[in-house]
């Protein structure tokens, strides 16, 4: 099949091997969505939930993984169920979009979301001009213009690759069929469209 | 920078130059009238592999748009440090500042001037340090952690850095003391590459960093120890015959004959005067080392009435006493690691020691550097593509040429002052023209400097230039806004051997001027105008001109339109020391120093920490650097204050039990010293008995105190002896080194109501 004959389907994986939880991402998002001071659409967790920084385990035998996490456009998504004004919405190439003339602020979809990928911003806040629920929406408009979203171009590690996994020849679709990966709070059958691959087994010295 | 790209808007390469561990990146910078947009990646051009930006330099923006940005000159109206001031106009400012440095002169001579700047606020173009020579003033130095490259100096002749790209055959990477996932994010993503080749990772760290998240394999040691790993390392191999002996005979000052009787190694008599001397074991005769069939690498030898030993045997008696079971009482690495970590550095070659930073604030920092430089040159480690040792993130650096002075004209001398000696007793310097935030930086023991900065007798003026009001800025009487590197013109260099140009991209924000046109207008003041009278353009020229070669071949025409240029270079980066070149005393890789004979550790050696932990102040205090701050800078940004917003004390989970802290809880840190009260973090990366206070905060951030309250100014005596002795120009010769790790101190839980003492 030719390309532009396959309708396009996006997703992102992330290389937890990688990720130094160094938060360019997040603070390159901030900047170039004009994002309010005091949110961010993606943040960099540290491991599932603990304190930012902070190793998990029994000193010196520790765990220090970082989950950089914003919307995980999920296939399934409860979002885009919830939405009275229909603001919230699936595109064609799987990103889920926001229209924020429509959006009423009602919050409905930040009580849905099972990621805490989607904040209110308060009005006479941020580029959109606040009184809007807000979240990542993949660069799409970068995306249109055959960009990567800002958060894969400004990470220096390389640790998160954009595309549509339904390529072979992808980067996305190599890295999942060489690497196990997982995604977030998979049980909920959200199916979201952000992967992480897992960490490799260390060597022994 | 296709993507939304509006009427009257530009995307231009400029240059993030913060003094970081990455050593500069490119940014992309997008200008819509007369304001920054935005700043994203880019690559550096013809090198689309070294793709960078890390989260400072995407919060640039904020930082250039920050809210406490110093919009006007300002004179100090309470007391020193009270941080109040009125607003003054320039004319008024620079008069005061001029005059009083005249005061200083006519005083107490111009040694009584203390110049300095932070190597964050400047870049080629050094206003601060022309101004000094132009006066005769006293130049600061800062270079509180000069131990490794005083090693390698020493000890291979200086320029090992193994450059980050490249390094193909490397099979083992130790980083020691080395947290560059987190502080260098920029090069990280060769170590990540290096580990999907095959490589193995060892981080040596007594917190776990995120660089020992990435690794694969961990070495928890206590911290100051790192000398003694380094000796148990070389009596492991040693003992098991895991030395490269052929490249200590080809390459190094092994074989090379120690005299008993004055410890320095044997000339030839009859010779010239630096004929060094071996043991030839076919002919049982000592003769030059070119003579010799078969060099003695141990033993001892008698020689004209003397007894001469090969430099190895040195060191073979040195590290006697650091068997891994001895060694591992010292560092608390069990004794299997130690030999575990000897065997895999000898065998899995060509291997690299990053070392880092960590390693060197500590009185006795030099030993630990020479310890772990001893390694590479017992195993051949060096000189071979994939091995190495070095601590740089510079790979494969470019000088430009000075900005020379005026053909017939001679810049004065100045006078030098070594690390952290300004603030010493009998420093000649009362009137001090601060560039950046060094007072806080540089100097250990605050409540000190502030009693120096406040006393009458000691202290007659401070000025300060900076963009925000630090902790320096704080203690002037005069402050001068200066403006970023986003208004104004510099250039400055890069790694990978490349050259850029800093772009005015915006004009200086409120009443802002460039540290050039600060420091000429105080020069004019001076009546030293004439050392200023060059514009910027000239002297980038004369820069250019003034470089190697390949710098030549760069045009300032070329850096405007491109932003960033590599040097006409090969493309793989040499190998230090491939051709056998060690700029060293005997020209040979050399693990023994004879000219350290009056100062003892002729051949590295593990040194106990000169702070004591006592009973009063148990635990040891280190300020590793984070990924949110490079030194002091950034502390104030909003967007990075959004994720780090505080000063912490981390404790591990058993000191924070033993005292009854919980996470969150206010701390009261006290030393010696001083102390600072600031919230606690618990965490099980940190090792019993440490606890760490992450470097940069503003003084002001406290609660109460600060970081730099509670170091002591402590040197080692061999350090001073050396300094003294010598009266170097510069202090970091021999291997300069804070204590700033070595802190003692303790940990107690505060009350609200006891936050302010």
């Amino acid at each position: 099949m030719a390309e532009g004959d396959r309708p396009r389907s996006y997703a992102m994986v992330i290389d937890l091997d990688r990720c130094t939880g160094c938060w360019a991402c997040s603070v390159a998002c901030r900047e170039a969505n004009g994002v309010a001071q005091g949110f961010a659409w993606n943040v960099v967790m540290t491991g599932e939930g603990d304190a930012q920084d902070v190793p998990s385990g029994n000193y010196p035998d520790l765990d220090l993984t970082y989950y950089p996490v914003g919307c995980q456009h999920c296939e399934d998504a409860p979002c885009v169920k919830v939405c009275p004004t229909g603001a919230t919405y699936p595109r064609p190439d799987g990103i889920v979009a926001l229209d924020y003339d429509l959006c009423n602020g009602c919050r409905a979809c930040i009580a849905a979301c099972p990621y805490g990928a989607r904040s209110y911003v308060p009005p006479g806040q941020g580029a959109r001009g606040g009184g809007v629920v807000e979240k990542c929406d993949f660069c799409a408009a970068r995306v249109d213009q055959g960009l990567t979203p800002v958060c894969v171009a400004a990470c220096a590690q390389g640790a998160r690759v954009f595309g549509d996994p339904s390529d072979p020849d992808s980067e996305v679709a190599r890295l999942l069929a060489a690497r196990p990966a997982k995604r977030l709070f998979e049980e909920l059958g959200t199916s979201p469209r952000v992967h992480y691959l897992l960490r490799r087994e260390r060597r022994p010295l | 920078m296709a993507d939304a790209m509006r009427a009257g808007e530009r995307t231009q390469v400029t240059v993030c130059s913060p003094n970081c561990y990455d050593q500069n990146c490119p940014l992309a910078v997008t200008v819509r009238d007369g304001k920054i947009m935005g700043i994203a990646k880019v690559s550096f051009p013809d090198r689309p592999y070294v793709e960078r930006i890390c989260l400072k330099g995407l919060a640039r923006r904020d930082w250039v748009y920050a809210p406490d940005r110093l919009r006007e000159p300002l004179r100090r109206t309470g007391p020193r440090g009270s941080g109040e001031f009125e607003p003054v106009s320039w004319d008024e400012a620079l008069d005061a500042v001029a005059g009083a440095m005249r005061d200083g002169i006519e005083r107490h001579g111009p040694r009584s001037l203390g110049l300095v700047g932070s190597f964050g606020a400047g870049n080629a173009l050094s206003p601060w340090r022309r101004l000094a020579s132009a006066l005769g003033a006293t130049v600061i130095l800062g270079g509180i952690d000069q131990g490794i490259p005083w090693a390698d100096r020493a000890m291979l002749g200086g320029a090992s850095d193994p450059p980050y790209e490249g390094g193909r055959e490397t099979r083992l990477i130790i980083l020691w003391g080395n947290n560059m996932v987190e502080t260098a994010p920029g090069m990280s993503h060769f170590l990540f590459e290096a580990k999907e080749r095959g490589a193995k990772v060892v981080a040596i760290d007594p917190r776990f960093t995120p660089t020992a998240a990435h690794a694969d394999f961990y070495i928890p040691i206590e911290p100051g120890s790192d000398a003694a790993l380094a000796l148990s390392m070389a009596h492991v191999i040693l003992r098991d015959g895991l030395e490269d002996r052929t490249y200590l005979v080809r390459h190094s000052a092994a074989p090379l004959l120690v005299r008993e009787d004055d410890g320095r190694y044997l000339r030839l008599p009859g010779a010239g005067a630096e004929t060094f001397a071996v043991f030839d074991l076919a002919s049982g005769r000592v003769v030059a080392p070119e003579e010799a069939v078969e060099p003695a690498l141990e033993g001892t030898f008698p020689f004209q009435g003397i007894a001469v030993r090969p430099s190895l045997e040195l060191l073979r008696r040195r590290v006697q006493d650091y068997a891994p079971s001895s060694a591992a009482e010292i560092t608390k690495v069990p004794p299997g690691m130690i030999e575990r970590l000897a065997r895999a550095y000898a065998t899995e070659k060509p291997a690299v020691i990053r070392p880092g930073y960590g390693v060197e604030r500590w009185t006795n920092g030099d030993q630990s550097a020479m310890a772990i430089y001893t390694l590479p040159i017992l195993t051949g480690s060096v000189g071979v593509p994939g091995g190495g040792v070095g601590r740089s993130t510079s790979s494969w650096p470019v000088e430009l040429g000075p900005w020379p002075p005026a053909p017939g004209e001679d810049l004065r001398d100045v006078g030098y002052l070594g690390p952290m000696r300004a603030m010493d007793e009998g420093s000649p310097v009362r009137t001090w023209l601060v560039l950046g935030n060094p007072l806080q930086q540089w100097f250990p023991d605050f409540g000190h400097t502030e009693r120096v900065l406040s006393d009458p007798d000691r202290t007659d003026f401070v000025a300060c230039v900076d963009l925000f009001m630090t902790t320096s800025a704080r203690y002037a009487d005069i402050v001068l806004p200066a403006c970023s590197f986003f208004e104004k013109d510099d250039l400055l260099t890069l790694p990978f051997s490349y050259i850029g140009l800093q772009q005015k991209l915006i004009e200086p924000l409120f009443s802002s001027r460039s540290d050039l046109d600060i420091y000429r207008a105080i020069a004019e003041g001076l009546g030293v105008g004439r050392w200023f009278e060059e514009s910027p353009e000239a002297v980038m020229q004369k820069m250019l001109a003034g470089g190697d070669e390949r710098v030549r071949r760069v045009s300032l025409e070329r850096l405007r339109r491109e932003g960033v240029v590599r040097l006409e270079v090969p493309d793989e980066p040499p190998v230090p020391h491939q051709d056998g070149v060690y700029g060293t005393a005997t020209g040979r890789a050399q693990f023994y120093l004879e000219e350290l004979r009056p100062y003892g550790c002729t051949v590295a050696d593990y040194l106990p920490p000169e702070l004591g932990v006592s009973r009063e102040f148990p635990l040891r205090l280190q300020s590793a650097h984070t990924r949110f701050r490079t030194h002091s800078t950034y502390a104030n940004v909003p967007s990075l204050l959004a994720i780090d917003p505080r000063p912490l004390v981390e404790l591990s989970p058993e000191d924070a039990r033993t005292r009854g802290v919980a996470d969150g809880d206010w701390a009261l840190v006290r030393s010696a010293a001083g102390e600072a009260v600031l919230r606690a973090r618990v965490t099980p990366g940190q090792r019993a008995g440490s606890v760490r206070i992450a470097n940069g905060w503003w003084n002001a951030q406290f609660r109460r105190g600060s970081l730099q309250h509670l170091t002591a100014r402590h040197r080692s005596a061999r350090q001073e002896a050396i300094y003294q002795e010598e009266g170097r120009p510069m202090g970091w010769v021999f291997g300069t080194t804070a204590p700033f790790y070595e802190q003692a101190c303790e940990v107690r839980r505060l009350e609200e109501g006891e936050l302010d003492g």
